[in-house]
């Protein structure tokens, strides 16, 4: 796969998107699945406040946020007042602050040492929800600007790469140096814990982007999606929620977030723009209300669509001391919620417009290529108006 | 949970708590919507005047489950459920939820934010929302993108093209944030709603009154504990929170002090006399853990 990179949109990028969206149009839903035999039930979650050993700030949240997305799918009480009835999820593991390792995400078939097949990607999982730390970076240093074909200077001290973006927000939603528009670039993705057991250092770097030899996360091979990733078939969640610090950045999804993908349907996470994640309390407790409410609901929708659930005032505004021009819903300044699917064309797009909570626990549906991907995601500002790439 | 055990915890036999019983909502009687003050009279449970919110019904919903609409029990949801999607009432709460179902179509919007905040502020208006309790109207912008991976690795993607939006109602009664409450609704071009989420409790008159006090004592000065408060925090502000829509538990209303930590992210609670808080749905007790 080349990977030559050059900042600018892709023309037949667009073009190829267009001809998707005219034959979405007239095209019947049809069933991806080759048959329905398989079913993957288990909630795994991994939450860490305290981060005294890695050194970053307590995140309290992170404990009740996994406890009560447990809890709103399998009914395991932690006294969330939101247990289900009937509930076709099991409770497969919860892992809390130091018994969360580095390694937990790690594949052992991408790097010795990794033992994320034994607590973080393990057969007959749905989900995998991890709440905690990320990093925020690929803006250091970077220049005012008002075109990303502004942006070719990344700083190898920030461990910045090309391409660049021009990332824009609502007025005043950008803050210092600039105060405005500001040139930004591809950096690596990283989720936190701070374990007396971690050997990697707290982190997994689940993004391939500096040292692109060398890969920590494949997350989702299986019997059923197969080695083709190169990590050989012994995952198996369908799903990752990173609810962390910068899971991803604009425009950069696709090369921070598909090398993560070795079987997974869908990987979600939160896309800040101008701002930071909020810590929540309770965002998985929301997303699990989205299946009791409509268990055939799209996953794109049951998570994009947080970012109307979320009370306005958890998280801070873009911009000023009001809402006016968005902010909150979970998110700290703007950003999206974002949702994404990597497979082969027509698999990935009917996961997007079409997997419900259902056809997540299905094995069948395990990516079985990377080749293409869709985007879904809700943003908590107008991000149409004010575009976060100039 | 050693990072909140300084912390007092939240219980509801330990703060000025309300508890409203919102079962009228899974009658399917419509219940009177407005803004205008009733009295506790309904329910011996109520311990004094309430600022009434906005109860949203099926019949007052635009929301169309579409061909095949049958009516059933799940979850502790009253629901309507058709090919289109599933209209949920919360028999505990009232809470009203519609989602697209994978067997729906998937419907976007051209129109401009303004149009379609403006439509969704008339809807609920039209409805029956209390007008003075709305603040503004927020847009929400929903995207989407795809392609080829190899495309995306050498030519980058760009802004991706709208598919629609959600119009968020911001809620305040006397220019107090009442936090928990959620309104929003999704449209297509047509003007049909094709997702919504609805919950706006009743609050107790007192709480109202209590944050006003409790604001303008800030205002003046007149608050000591604002300068003890941990360093680092945002300037922060009053607000009234209540149980989410997730828990299904007497509702509880409760007025803070919100000051924005970035240290944690998050927000900090403090009651009048300075002391933190933690909300209920901010706390989450012992349960199944496992073992390495």
């Amino acid at each position: 796969m080349a990977r030559s990179r050059e900042s600018g949109v892709g023309s037949r990028g667009a073009a190829f998107a267009a001809w998707v969206v005219l034959f979405a149009a007239v095209a019947p839903p049809v069933c991806w699945s080759r048959d329905a035999s398989a079913a993957s039930t288990g909630i795994r979650t991994e939450g860490v406040a305290n981060y005294t050993l890695q050194g970053s700030s307590s995140l309290p949240n992170s404990l009740p946020n996994v406890k009560c997305f447990q809890q709103g799918m399998t009914g395991a009480n932690y006294g969330c007042g939101n247990s289900p009835g009937a509930t076709p999820w099991t409770f497969a593991s919860q892992y809390l602050d130091n018994n969360v390792y580095d390694r937990d995400s790690i594949d052992p078939d991408v790097i010795a040492g990794g033992i994320d097949s034994t607590f973080f990607d393990v057969p007959g999982t749905a989900i995998t929800y991890f709440a905690g730390h990320g990093i925020c970076s690929g803006c250091e240093g970077g220049a005012a600007c008002t075109s990303t074909s502004q942006c070719t200077n990344p700083q190898a001290g920030y461990f910045q790469k090309s391409p660049g973006t021009c990332r824009n927000g609502p007025p005043g939603s950008l803050g210092p140096p600039n105060n405005g528009p500001t040139c930004c670039y591809l950096t690596d993705r990283a989720l936190f814990t701070s374990s007396t057991s971690d050997t990697f250092g707290h982190r997994n770097v689940y993004s391939r982007v500096w040292t692109p030899g060398t890969r920590y996360a494949a997350w989702g091979e299986s019997s059923f999606s197969g080695p083709w990733s190169g990590a050989g078939a012994y995952g198996g969640t369908n799903m990752v929620v990173l609810d962390i610090s910068c899971g991803t950045l604009p425009p950069f999804w696709v090369q921070q977030l598909q090398p993560s993908f070795a079987g997974i349907h869908y990987l979600a996470t939160i896309m800040p723009v101008t701002g930071d994640t909020a810590s929540s309390p309770d965002r998985g407790a929301y997303f699990a209300h989205r299946w009791l409410v409509n268990a055939s609901e799209p996953m794109a929708n049951a998570w994009a669509y947080l970012v109307g659930d979320l009370p306005l005032g958890e998280g801070t505004p873009c911009s000023g001391n009001n809402y006016a021009l968005g902010g909150g819903n979970g998110i700290n300044g703007c950003g999206c919620y974002l949702i994404t699917s990597f497979d082969e064309y027509w698999r990935a797009y009917y996961k997007m417009a079409y997997g419900h909570w259902g056809d997540l626990r299905d094995d069948n549906n395990d990516a079985i290529a990377s080749t293409s991907y869709f985007m879904f995601a809700a943003c908590n500002y107008d991000s149409d108006t004010y575009p976060w790439q100039l | 949970m050693a990072a909140v055990s300084p912390m007092k915890p939240v219980h509801l036999a330990s703060v000025a708590f309300i508890s409203i019983t919102t079962l009228s909502a899974c009658t399917g009687v419509p219940e009177p919507a407005g803004g205008t003050e009733r009295s506790s009279a309904r329910s011996s449970l109520l311990p004094g005047a309430l600022v009434a919110g906005y109860k949203h019904a099926p019949e007052r919903s635009r929301f169309a489950p579409g061909a095949g609409t049958r009516s059933y029990v799940e979850n502790g949801f009253a629901k309507q459920g058709g090919d289109f999607g599933v209209l949920a009432v919360d028999l505990t709460n009232g809470g009203v939820f519609a989602s697209r179902s994978s067997t729906g179509a998937r419907l976007g919007y051209v129109g401009s934010a303004d149009q379609h905040n403006a439509s969704v502020r008339d809807y609920f208006v039209g409805a029956g929302m209390p007008v003075e309790q709305i603040v503004g109207v927020r847009i929400r912008t929903v995207h989407e993108a795809s392609g080829t991976t190899e495309d995306a690795f050498k030519n980058g993607v760009g802004q991706p093209k709208k598919f629609g939006y959600l119009s968020a109602i911001e809620r305040a009664i006397d220019g107090v944030a009442i936090a928990e409450s959620v309104a929003w609704a999704q449209l297509d071009d047509a003007g049909r709603v094709v997702a919504e989420t609805i919950y706006w409790p009743d609050i107790p008159r007192a709480r109202v009154d209590e944050a006003l006090t409790f604001a303008a004592a800030i205002g003046k000065g007149a608050w000591p504990s604002l300068s003890t408060l941990p360093p680092g925090l945002s300037a922060g502000r009053v607000v009234i929170h209540h149980t989410p829509f997730t828990q299904r538990v007497p509702l509880d209303a409760i007025v803070t002090y919100d000051a924005h930590d970035p240290a944690a992210k998050s927000a900090r609670h403090f009651d009048r006399q300075g002391a933190e808080l933690r909300l209920n749905h901010e706390r989450a007790g012992a349960g199944p853990e496992s073992a390495k």
